[in-house]
């Protein structure tokens, strides 16, 4: 593929809102890693008003607005943000449940094989995350009307590699690996955590408990 | 390979190269002579690390000091063993058989200053491989990314220990007081050789090994109080959103100074159309059309009549000329016999009765068209006429003359 070819597609996919890493495109990751290539996508994307952006560990690559004065850019911006924090409940939801169901103690990070099968049999016989699950289709970003948790299971993958948090590994595979998407969402949620002053719910609720108990 | 595979290979090893593994221990210098018929035994032994290439010493092979305390053990060997675990123990035993050696020496006592030396040269021996496996243990540890335990938790409490354990090897290599070796063995070479040269080469490669650990540690450590940071994160804000199901962050896109992290650009579409000859949209195109046939199709009952399909007999129909082909061909017949031209207006007189007369010219010229090749090369149609002034395209024919060819 020509050099113009590859610029052309990482442009493209930048303009229609794709996360570039090496887990969801290594070609276009490995072209933009180097110095060169990576200014002449940022030069071309200056010259439309927007810019390269990488999240803060630099694995992951995104289109961002260079300047945000003119007020059409502002409502832009609005409607993107809304979009994200939108789906920050449904993929917070997710994370808890893939780390409960597979007993880590880490939430799934870019790079992380998720397996449709692994889930679904642990899914099968808890009825508690069955329950998770079935708060995450309610409404919102992966909102179904299905019953079946193994519906709602593939209802909810596929919306997570519609949005771009997974890329499948073959077009037959259930397998997956989750993207550097995740990377600028754990941005947004530590943004979100500083600046609403989120507090330790559970430890609220036990201190509650404890002084309860000791009155 | 498992671990009960790979403890019967090293010990089948030891039984293998037995005879040469004890010629190199009584030696004294616990050295292996590197001859022919030695040379795949040392290098299985330095392969399964019960030797090693001394590079800091000529590059000659010897005996791991772990071989050695194994037949000193078994064999009760007699040996001022002074490495501790403890580096500074080991290190006041080395300076204890220097100056013991520099006593011997000085007193003539041959016998006792070449046993002190012997040991001495032991001692540093396996206090430079003991912080050279310290080194390496660590690493192994970092390269297998503390691959034992897969709990994040686990994997933090290990990094804590490795910390500690590279800060603690560390803190005991400073006290190693170097400056009075140098002066203990500054009148004899071959204390010189041990002292001045090997111990220190081991202690700044230790050193430098360790430094780099820690910094891979400390990297490491960060990496993983950030995946325990963001687990925290996700399971407190699961807890927010189920205390506070209304819960909304504030809008910071209203904000004069918008954070960097909103600057998110907002997909634009870039493809219009689409291409149906690109094999990578072979997926979107399958779901699409897996899609139609979702759609069930409508309850129509089809009702039908056989027909029968067998060609019992064969019927040859004639069929009959209509009155104005009738007509029309006794025209082109009358051109052909009689060699002249007729006008297709004139010829009206022989056409039937109640026909007209632009279907008449018609019915000549498509009856022309519809000749076979040889038929038509018979006759020429031609249609005198003119052009119309304004509309210079049209032409008006005045009328259809059949000439013969």
């Amino acid at each position: 593929m020509s050099e113009v070819d590859q610029l052309t597609i990482i442009v493209e996919q930048l303009l229609a809102g794709r996360f570039i890493c090496e887990f969801s495109d290594n070609t276009s990751y490995e072209y933009l890693s180097k110095d060169a290539y990576r200014q002449g996508v940022d030069s071309f994307l200056q010259r439309i008003g927007r810019r390269l952006k990488t999240t803060d560990d630099k694995s992951t690559y995104y289109c961002a607005y260079a300047s945000i004065h003119a007020n059409e850019r502002r409502a832009d911006v609005r409607r993107q943000f809304r979009e994200t924090i939108n789906t920050l409940e449904p993929l917070c939801r997710w994370l808890k449940l893939v780390m409960s169901a597979l007993q880590r103690d880490a939430s799934l990070q870019p790079g992380d094989v998720v397996r449709h099968g692994e889930l679904l049999s642990v899914l099968e016989v808890s009825p508690a995350l069955i329950d998770d699950l079935s708060i995450i289709v309610r409404s919102g970003l992966f909102a179904t009307k299905r019953d079946a948790a193994k519906d709602q299971l593939n209802h909810v993958i596929n919306g997570l590699v519609e949005q771009g948090y997974l890329v499948r590994h073959s077009p037959t595979s259930s397998v997956y690996t989750a993207t550097g998407k995740w990377g600028y969402l754990y941005e947004v949620l530590e943004f979100v955590h500083t600046h609403e002053t989120i507090a330790d719910e559970s430890s609220v609720e036990a201190s509650t408990e404890q002084r309860d108990l000791s009155l | 390979m498992n671990s009960t595979n790979a403890g019967i290979k090293v010990l089948r090893a030891l039984a293998k190269h037995a005879e040469i593994i004890t010629l190199a221990y009584e030696s004294g210098n616990n050295q292996i002579p590197e001859r022919m018929d030695t040379t795949k035994a040392i290098e299985e032994l330095i392969r399964l690390r019960l030797a090693i290439r001394d590079e800091s010493h000529g590059g000659v092979v010897r005996l791991n000091s772990t071989v050695k305390n194994l037949m000193d053990y078994s064999l009760k060997t007699i040996r001022l063993k002074m490495v501790n675990v403890d580096i500074g123990e080991a290190v006041d035993g080395i300076l204890f058989l220097a100056e013991a050696y520099n006593k011997a020496k000085n007193a003539g006592a041959n016998a006792d200053s070449a046993k002190y030396l012997n040991d001495l040269d032991s001692n540093v021996v396996e206090l430079c491989d003991s912080l050279t496996d310290q080194a390496r243990d660590i690493w192994r540890q970092i390269d297998s990314d503390f691959g034992s335990v897969s709990l994040l938790s686990g994997k933090i409490a290990l990094n804590k220990n490795a910390l500690n354990k590279v800060q603690r090897i560390l803190k005991s290599l400073e006290l190693i007081d170097l400056e009075t070796m140098h002066k203990l063995s500054s009148r004899d070479s071959e204390m010189r050789k041990l002292l001045h040269v090997r111990l220190p080469d081991a202690i700044d490669s230790c050193r430098r090994d360790l430094s780099d650990a820690i910094h891979r540690l400390n990297r490491m450590m960060f990496k993983l109080n950030q995946l325990a940071a963001r687990a925290r994160m996700v399971s407190q804000m699961v807890d927010h959103y189920a205390l506070n199901p209304s819960f909304e962050p504030e809008d910071y896109t209203q904000r004069l100074d918008i954070p960097g992290i909103c600057h998110v650009a907002y997909p634009i579409p870039v493809m219009g159309m689409v291409d149906i000859s690109n094999q990578n949209m072979e997926i979107e195109f399958s779901d699409i059309i897996g899609g139609l046939r979702n759609e069930p199709p409508p309850d129509e009952r089809q009702e039908f009549t056989r027909i029968t399909t067998s060609l019992d007999e064969q019927v040859t129909e004639q069929l009959q000329w209509g009155e104005i082909q009738e007509a029309i061909r006794e025209v082109f017949l009358a051109c052909l016999s009689d060699g002249r031209t007729i006008s297709g207006i004139d010829s009206f007189l022989l056409a039937p009765k109640d026909t007209d007369l632009m279907l008449w010219l018609y019915a000549l010229i498509t009856t022309f068209n519809a000749m076979s090749e040889a038929e038509q090369a018979l006759f020429t149609l031609d249609y005198p006429g003119e052009f119309d002034p304004v509309f210079t395209a049209n032409y008006h024919a005045r009328d259809v003359i059949l000439c013969p060819a």
